[in-house]
């Protein structure tokens, strides 16, 4: 016959409870891991934080402005600014993809925006194969609260900046009797955030203004919300692709 | 709950690997804006090849045209798979210098197709509608064919272009 054993029959002894570590680290790492993973899933499901992408770094450039001063895109840090694509002399919608009109309306929507304390400009890069005199320059663009700028330089630095930088395609063969008659090119509008960062691309020279906007109001929400906690809940929206 | 010891191991092993996949995953994006491959846009497989009709105005390009140079040494290239004209690729052609950055955009203007370019990382789904989007950098001269590598029709085994790297 086999021993009874039974821990009552012991008497009076009392065991003190000892903590089972082992059972609690166990029960805390799953707990851990199923609450990161729930909180991962939820940020990247229902997107609580919206941000633009970090597409690529803008390039570098030295250029001169509207007036024959030179100008570089350290010029434009610290503020918000749409780069747009144009020669002097497109003017007529037929034959030029982005006309002085197209960036005319783009500029004047931008007036209405709130944009708080961060500044926004308007950049247009001349695709011209050499420099207009500035004085010959039939590109102007009329805004009291957002600055404009022309920017122009040589046929080789234009290429590099616009093609390689932008990834914005024109073509040196220019069509027509004079150089500037025609210059084809795809119109793009590139929207660079004050780190030099660009932030989006609208492959159209009328672009819908409602996307501007929204964009526009990310990106300031995201530059007023650079406090040390917040900026780590916009680093994980990068992170997780919270895009709109 | 009892769990088996080597059971236990198992599942040790696949969490410190969905751990390290995240932390590569994370570093990668973070630290080398690497990012997963996503559909571009969208766009009107209908009206592809209409001037100004879509935001991709290289699609509307006649086919010899659709290798642009963007900068020396950089290209983009617009590339659109039927199924209905025969089973091609167009163009079916691309000359390029040896070190040349392309970018390729490629949509269908039918069915869905696959785009693979031979001994390079360029591999994607290529569905009507949507225009997918990859860089590679071609160093080595010679022959890079393109092919499709998901089932389109009768003659999809027909369907294959070739990259010259010069």
């Amino acid at each position: 016959m086999l021993p009874v054993r039974n821990s009552s029959l012991v008497g009076s002894v009392e065991k003190t409870p000892s903590l089972d570590w082992r059972r609690i680290l166990t029960i805390s790492l799953y707990t851990f891991l199923t609450l990161a993973t729930v909180g991962i899933v939820s940020f990247a499901v229902f997107r609580p934080i919206l941000v633009l992408p970090r597409i690529r770094l803008s390039p570098g450039f030295v250029m001169s402005d509207q007036t024959g001063s030179p100008i570089t895109s350290e010029t434009f840090r610290g503020q918000l600014t749409f780069y747009t694509f144009s020669y002097s002399g497109c003017d007529e919608a037929s034959i030029c993809p982005q006309t002085t009109a197209d960036i005319q309306r783009l500029t004047t929507h931008l007036e209405t925006l709130e944009t708080g304390s961060l500044d926004i400009g308007v950049a247009t890069i001349l695709l011209n194969p050499n420099p207009v005199d500035p004085a010959d320059l039939s590109l102007t663009i009329e805004s009291d609260q957002v600055k404009w700028q022309a920017l122009q330089g040589d046929s080789l630095r234009n290429k590099y900046v616009v093609g390689q930088g932008f990834q914005v395609y024109y073509s040196e063969e220019v069509i027509g009797l004079s150089e500037s008659d025609r210059i084809p090119f795809a119109p793009r509008i590139v929207l660079v955030d004050g780190l030099g960062i660009i932030r989006a691309e609208y492959r159209s020279s009328q672009p819908d203004l409602a996307v501007i906007t929204r964009d526009v109001e990310l990106l300031v929400k995201e530059a007023e919300s650079s406090g040390r906690l917040s900026k780590i809940g916009y680093e994980a929206a990068h992170l997780f692709v919270c895009y709109p | 709950m009892h769990i088996d010891q080597t059971e236990r191991r198992y599942i040790i092993f696949a969490l410190l690997l969905v751990g390290a996949f995240g932390i590569a995953i994370a570093i990668s994006s973070s630290a080398y804006s690497i990012n997963v491959v996503r559909p571009e846009s969208q766009i009107d497989p209908k009206l592809l090849t209409t001037p100004g009709a879509t935001a991709y105005d290289g699609f509307a390009e006649p086919p010899e045209n659709r290798l642009r140079e963007l900068s020396p040494g950089r290209y983009e290239a617009y590339i659109i798979g039927y199924a209905t004209k025969g089973w091609i690729w167009e163009p079916e052609e691309l000359r390029v210098p040896a070190g040349s950055e392309v970018t390729f955009y490629v949509t269908s203007a039918d069915v869905t197709h696959g785009f693979i370019i031979q001994n390079t990382n360029v591999n994607m789904m290529v569905l009507p509608g949507q225009v997918s989007k990859l860089t590679t950098t071609f160093d080595t001269p010679g022959t890079y064919n393109f092919i499709c590598h998901e089932y389109c029709g009768i003659l999809h085994h027909n369907m294959y272009g070739q990259l010259i790297v010069e």
